[in-house]
């Protein structure tokens, strides 16, 4: 049964292996049909709609075109950047986003895609926005790469070369001897996004640059000199001699290579993932070492603050032992100016019997003795003062945890101070300036320690002060005390700056040693900011800094935390 | 009427220190004052009758062996109507609660001030003949 319609199309389609039924059959028939079907599908490039990644559509040419049987496969996939190699999938993914904004670009963009069998092939694309269910999405198409016309009419020789450069992994541009294209591969065209078919062999390289300035590579800069100034890069030979970011965010290390005729070769290759690792590593490196830094500086810490809670322990064991002993030189020194008292008492009858020299000896030798034994009790005293406060030193502060508003606190103290040193030396005088911050505000704290280590420092402050007053020759000297407080958002700075006399860097580094002092035996016990240190650093888990210049000025910085771990290094040193 | 006190101290200067500042007491037989220089030697004083009779004591809390605070302890249940003082070197406020807790009279902290001892001691005995 023959009908004008199967002659039709048995004109058209050709049984290529002959494996059709014969023409004029049912079978025949629709095998041609099917054949014919397929030749029209190779012909259609293959579509792919997605929106975000995800696809929503594909052709079977598209199947085809990327090694799939069939397009559900392709929907399938995890997303459509599955099918972009991971060196691409940057540049992709921001040409899909652009589009999906909306953007059309006007030109095609030379790209590879991966195959389902795992290899790679260069295809021409165009990205379109449509509209898909009501919401935009991404159209794109895909093209197989077709000899462009001018490459068609070179020797079969040129078209072998091609074929060549464009199977390397590296973007390949030929340059002749005028430094004008002759010729460059589909990752060169990939690498640089530029469209197939916008510079034809012969193209000059300056109009390449220009094209490069006009779409804003180069920034906003004026066009001719920077063209100049890239395209003598390219007459040095030999050097690696550009790193360059171009618009679709990759990094290429671009070479030349010169040849014989006088011409080069210049080949791109990416290294934008060999950059990201690098800055990876530097970052993971400068990480490291900031941990290191702060590990180091814990440590530091650590060691200072276990060294401060052993001393403060020994200092405890001292002082309850030298309690014992004390007890006995204070009683018996006072008990024998007692019996010494009662002795006398019980010669007084006698004296009238002694001649004037031998009682004047006797009055002599027992006012003596009288005034040994008030020594050895003020001595005694005074031990039992120094065993008291390192006692204190030692158990640190008994006062409870409260919420305390540090500027007052802060004037509190200042004020106390003041009184003290005046009521001990009516005539000192020092301006007092108080920088407050109101942002400072309550502060979870032992108020009671706070306060008694504020006093320690403006103690001192007005003894430097009235020190050099004393001891400066300038007439014009003013004594000067700055009182400041800081909010650093999670800790409070209070700062002390005095300009009496100062400390030598020596003095500095002993300035928290329980017992060492600048005073005169009996002024001072050397605990007061060692003390002060502990209950800073270990109570309020704070920071004490101090800084100097001798006959200058000395500033000391407490800062304190807004908010303190629970348990505190210095709670284990009860005793 | 002499009354007895018990000092117990394992320091043996003690015994002059005490027995120097009431020297007037004992001069006049006010008091009587026994020593014992440890804790297990104080209950067998106590146990094999002291006399006069003691009746306060006065004990250190750091001592060798048994505590000031284990004696107090053992004081509180065997002999609760005599008053217990405790003497020490550590006078924070934890051991003077602990003292406080366990049936301690008071707590006198080293160096012992002599001049509130004797008006402690006299208080002390002066609620005991009321009693």
């Amino acid at each position: 049964m023959t009908g004008p319609d199967d002659s039709g199309i048995d004109g058209i389609v050709e049984d290529p292996n002959g494996d059709f039924a014969a023409p004029g059959t049912v079978q025949g028939t629709i095998d041609r049909a099917r054949h014919y079907r397929e030749q029209v599908l190779s012909s259609i490039p293959g579509l792919l709609v997605h929106r975000g990644g995800r696809v929503l559509h594909c052709n079977r040419p598209a199947a085809q075109l990327l090694g799939y049987a069939t397009p559900e496969e392709v929907l399938a996939l995890p997303g459509v950047l599955a099918l972009v190699s991971e060196d691409a999938a940057f540049a992709e993914r921001q040409a899909y986003e652009q589009c999906l904004a909306g953007v059309t670009r006007e030109d095609v963009r030379r790209i590879k895609r991966q195959r389902a069998d795992g290899g790679v092939q260069w295809f021409d694309q165009l990205l379109e926005p449509v509209d898909w269910g009501g919401a935009p999405a991404v159209l794109e198409t895909l093209a197989q790469v077709r000899p462009q016309t001018g490459y068609t009419q070179m020797p079969h020789q040129w078209q072998l070369l091609q074929a060549a450069i464009d199977a390397m992994p590296n973007g390949v541009l030929m340059l002749d001897r005028d430094i004008k294209m002759e010729g460059a591969n589909s990752e060169f065209l990939r690498l640089w996004d530029y469209p197939p078919g916008l510079f034809p062999p012969g193209t000059p390289m300056d109009v390449m640059l220009t094209y490069n300035h006009q779409r804003g590579d180069y920034g906003d800069v004026p066009c001719g000199p920077i063209v100049a100034e890239l395209a003598s890069r390219f007459l040095v030979r030999c050097v690696i001699n550009a790193e360059r970011h171009v618009p679709n965010g990759r990094i290429l290390d671009i070479r030349t290579a010169p040849r014989a005729d006088g011409g080069y070769v210049v080949t791109h290759v990416d290294i934008t993932d060999r950059k990201r690792i690098e800055n990876e590593l530097r970052e993971a490196k400068e990480r490291a070492e900031t941990i290191l830094k702060e590990l180091r500086e814990t440590q530091q810490q650590l060691i200072v603050q276990e060294k401060m809670a052993s001393l403060g322990q020994l200092t405890a064991g001292i002082a309850h032992e030298l309690k014992n002993p004390l007890n006995f030189v204070n009683n018996f020194a006072e008990l024998s100016g007692e019996l010494l008292d009662e002795l006398l008492a019980l010669l007084g009858p006698l004296d009238d019997r002694m001649n004037a020299a031998d009682r004047a000896d006797a009055e002599d030798l027992t006012a003596s003795l009288q005034s040994n034994l008030r020594k050895i009790a003020d001595h005694g005293r005074r031990a039992d003062n120094i065993v008291k406060s390192m006692l204190e030193h030692s158990r640190g502060g008994g006062g409870e945890w409260q919420t305390a508003d540090m500027n007052a606190l802060v004037d509190e103290a200042l004020a106390l101070s003041y009184h003290a040193v005046r009521a001990q030396d009516r005539g000192f005088n020092t301006e007092l300036e108080r920088r407050f911050d109101p942002a400072v505000g309550a502060l979870n704290l032992v108020p009671q320690d706070v306060s008694r280590v504020l006093v320690n420092v403006f103690t001192n402050a007005f003894y430097a002060l009235r020190k050099r007053q004393k001891t400066d020759t300038e007439p014009d000297y003013r004594p000067r005390l700055t009182v400041s407080t800081v909010d650093c958002g999670g800790t409070v700075e209070i700062r002390i700056r005095d300009n009496g006399t100062g400390m030598t860097p020596a003095v500095i580094a002993k300035l928290f040693t329980p017992f060492f002092t600048t005073k005169p035996t009996g002024e001072g016990t050397g605990l007061g900011l060692s003390l002060s240190y502990d209950i800073v650093v270990h109570q309020h888990r704070g920071r004490f800094d101090v800084s100097s210049v001798e006959n200058d000025h000395a500033e000391f910085t407490i800062t304190l935390p807004r908010a303190i771990p629970a348990v505190s290094l210095g709670e284990r040193r009860k005793t | 009427m002499t009354l007895g006190i018990l000092v117990v101290d394992d320091e043996p200067d003690i015994e002059d220190l005490f027995r120097q500042r009431f020297r007037a007491e004992l001069r006049t037989g006010q008091l009587a004052l026994h020593f014992a220089s440890s804790a297990e030697q104080a209950l067998e004083c106590l146990a094999s009758g002291l006399q006069p009779e003691a009746v306060l004591v006065l004990s250190d809390i750091n001592m060798p062996g048994m505590s000031g605070l284990d004696l107090l302890e053992r004081l509180r249940s065997e002999l609760p109507t005599v008053p217990v003082v405790m003497v020490t070197a550590y006078g924070d406020t934890e051991n003077r609660q602990r003292a406080l807790e366990i049936g301690a009279t008071d707590l006198v902290t080293k160096p012992v001030d002599f001049a509130a001892l004797k008006k402690l001691v006299n208080s002390v005995i002066a609620r005991k003949t009321a009693a």
